[in-house]
């Protein structure tokens, strides 16, 4: 494995200002992932969540 | 600058479905996935576990409850942390995929979900370790804050599985953390864990934390890792870093946090102060800013708190700012999205749980308790729970809900834990997988990478190192050498190579015995039970 640069950082000073969020990006992922997301889910699902959760049950463990 | 080190066992959820769609026993499945582990890769037994040692360093085994479970090999910064996990899973992921083609085994999961949704009502977990010099009765109190908090970066997201209906939480392995403080790990877990096996000499402890999560986002593991070793490493320094922000009632306000998605509940303090979880957060990391350039951090303490801020920051805009990111967050908005889509609304559904709740409790349905709910039961002619239903009748009208709507209820509660098992699902068929191969996501951290040779190759920390080489050396031996967390073991000769300092490489074999243990004078008592473990299996020692 490579050896990781080490860096000492500057010692940051009180808390700063929540920075300025871009809603616009923010909404197009979020429209990007439910899209994709729906498709996923659609893939996924078995048709019969019951009888899925009933073979998928599990003993607990630590 | 200090080393840390640290570590992850991870339990996974393993299912075999048969061709029909029927649960098949899975004791034979696990054993297998072991057997040709065993047969087909580096590796040397782990007498105490049952399991093995693979060439990377890492631990392999089935947990109870039949969870494999794979413990990452002592890492000494976040990267490494995450890269092993990963190694583990693909590993894992390649074993039960060879096992399900040789048996014809119908569909194969595994999942990194950690509660049950069939009815169990259980839980498994992907603990921690981090090596430390701290007086372990101070840890709690320095930590406890900690934990209860960061579940708003670190909650891989689900549903109260004791809930007969649908309660979303940031972290679903809250609802079985019972106790502040606990030593169980099977029942009444704590939210911190007093088991301290150092499984190393030098007068180390080991804190070991079991209510963490197993995570799909790389950003929220890593932020996992590297926060929580920060606030070992500052309690270690005798910084106290939980001393301003203790919580009167940490099992309640960790709940409180858990059910709340905009992360802004509060939680008291034992001076009334209020708290939410992201502030206590930016204490933590507030002092670790303060310190980070101090001899006891370690080198990558400023990259984690750059990463640590930006997270908190984008937390204080609510859950959408973090969608694409933190497993809770991204699960948050698909439930939502499905709720959508099957015609109800996510508002409602506290109400339609509320109803569930008041359902299943109805003493009429006392016979009838260990059935799940059903609506035909419910509303059918002769149901158990008439007079509840008409009871409910006010509740219902006054906020708009039918009966109608009370089956579909039930079946999208079904489905929801189902798409919540099949997110963390290993593989390209994970919901998360398929996501994050079609760009949708943002949680990569750049420097983990190489996978594969986190596969084969032990991280850069001395005994991983030498153990993996060891392991790559006598694999060919299984019956004569075995391997646990303190050494190599020649069963023939009964010797040792000792790797019980985490930092030494040590190369040469060393006799044992238990009258005198010589250069292994001072070991800890682990030693003396794989000793008397191998006379025990009539494997030839030196004379006690």
């Amino acid at each position: 494995m490579r050896e990781r640069e080490r860096h000492h950082d500057d010692i940051r000073g009180p808390q700063l200002p929540a920075p300025a969020v871009d809603s616009g990006a923010v909404r197009e992922a979020a429209e990007r992932l439910l899209a994709q997301g729906t498709d996923a889910i659609d893939r996924a699902l078995s048709g019969n969540s019951t009888a899925f959760l009933a073979a998928t049950r599990q003993e607990g463990g630590q | 600058m200090a080393e840390r080190l640290f570590g992850v066992e991870t339990e996974y959820a393993l299912t075999a479905i048969g061709a029909r769609g029927q649960s098949l026993d899975r004791a034979p499945i696990a054993e297998a996935v072991m057997h040709l582990a065993r047969t087909t890769l580096p590796c040397l037994p782990d007498e105490f576990s049952g399991g093995m040692f693979l060439q990377n360093g890492a631990r392999f085994y089935v947990d109870v409850g039949l969870h494999p479970e794979c413990t990452t090999p002592e890492v000494s910064n976040p990267w490494d942390a995450v890269r092993y996990v990963q190694a583990g899973e693909r590993l894992l992921l390649c074993l039960a995929t060879a096992v399900a083609a040789k048996r014809r085994a119908g569909q194969l999961l595994l999942m990194r979900c950690n509660v049950d949704y069939g009815g169990m009502q259980s839980t498994w977990g992907c603990h921690e370790s981090y090596m430390h010099r701290a007086d372990p009765r101070a840890m709690p109190k320095q930590i406890v804050p900690h934990l209860v908090s960061r579940l708003i970066y670190t909650g891989a997201g689900g549903f109260d599985n004791r809930s007969g209906g649908v309660e979303f939480m940031l972290s679903p392995r809250v609802a079985h953390m019972t106790s502040e403080v606990s030593g169980e790990s099977t029942h009444n877990r704590g939210i911190f864990h007093t088991k301290d096996e150092p499984l190393c000499r030098g007068g180390y402890h080991r804190l070991h934390i079991l209510c963490g999560e197993s995570l799909c986002s790389e950003l929220a593991a890593w932020l996992k890792l590297g926060t929580t070793a920060l606030v070992v490493a500052m309690t270690e320094a005798g910084l106290s870093p939980g001393e301003e922000v203790q919580l009167r009632t940490p099992v309640i306000a960790m709940r409180m946090f858990a059910q709340d998605p905009t992360c802004t509940a509060v939680a008291e303090s034992p001076g009334g102060k209020r708290l939410s979880a992201i502030n206590i957060q930016r204490h933590y990391l507030s002092l670790a800013e303060a310190h980070v350039g101090d001899a006891f951090m370690p080198p990558w303490a400023g990259e984690v708190c750059r990463q640590w801020r930006a997270v908190l920051d984008r937390l204080q805009g609510g859950p959408q700012a973090v969608a694409t990111t933190l497993d809770w967050a991204i699960k948050l908005a698909l439930f939502k999205e499905h709720v959508r889509r099957r015609g109800f609304v996510w508002e409602s559904l506290p109400l339609w749980t509320e109803v569930a709740r008041r359902l299943a409790a109805a003493p009429a349905r006392t016979p009838h308790r260990e059935q799940p709910l059903a609506a035909e039961l419910v509303l059918g002619n002769n149901s158990p729970v008439a007079g509840e239903v008409t009871h409910l009748a006010p509740l219902m009208r006054a906020n708009g809900l039918s009966w109608n709507c009370f089956g579909p209820f039930l079946n999208l509660r079904q489905e929801l834990f189902e798409i919540d098992m099949r997110f963390g699902q290993l593989g390209d068929t994970g919901i998360f997988a398929a996501l994050d191969a079609s760009g949708a996501l943002s949680h990569h951290v750049a420097g983990v990478e190489n996978i594969e040779d986190a596969i084969e190759r032990p991280p850069d920390v001395p005994r991983a190192r030498r153990r993996g080489e060891l392991i790559r050396q006598l694999s060919g031996e299984q019956e004569r050498y075995s391997c646990d967390w303190l050494g190599v073991w020649d069963r023939q000769l009964g010797r040792i190579i000792d790797l019980s300092d985490p930092f030494a490489i040590a190369s040469e074999w060393k006799e044992c015995s238990d009258d005198d243990l010589g250069p292994l004078r001072g070991l800890p008592a682990r030693v003396r039970e794989h000793l008397a473990l191998l006379r025990v299996r009539g494997r030839r020692v030196a004379p006690f």
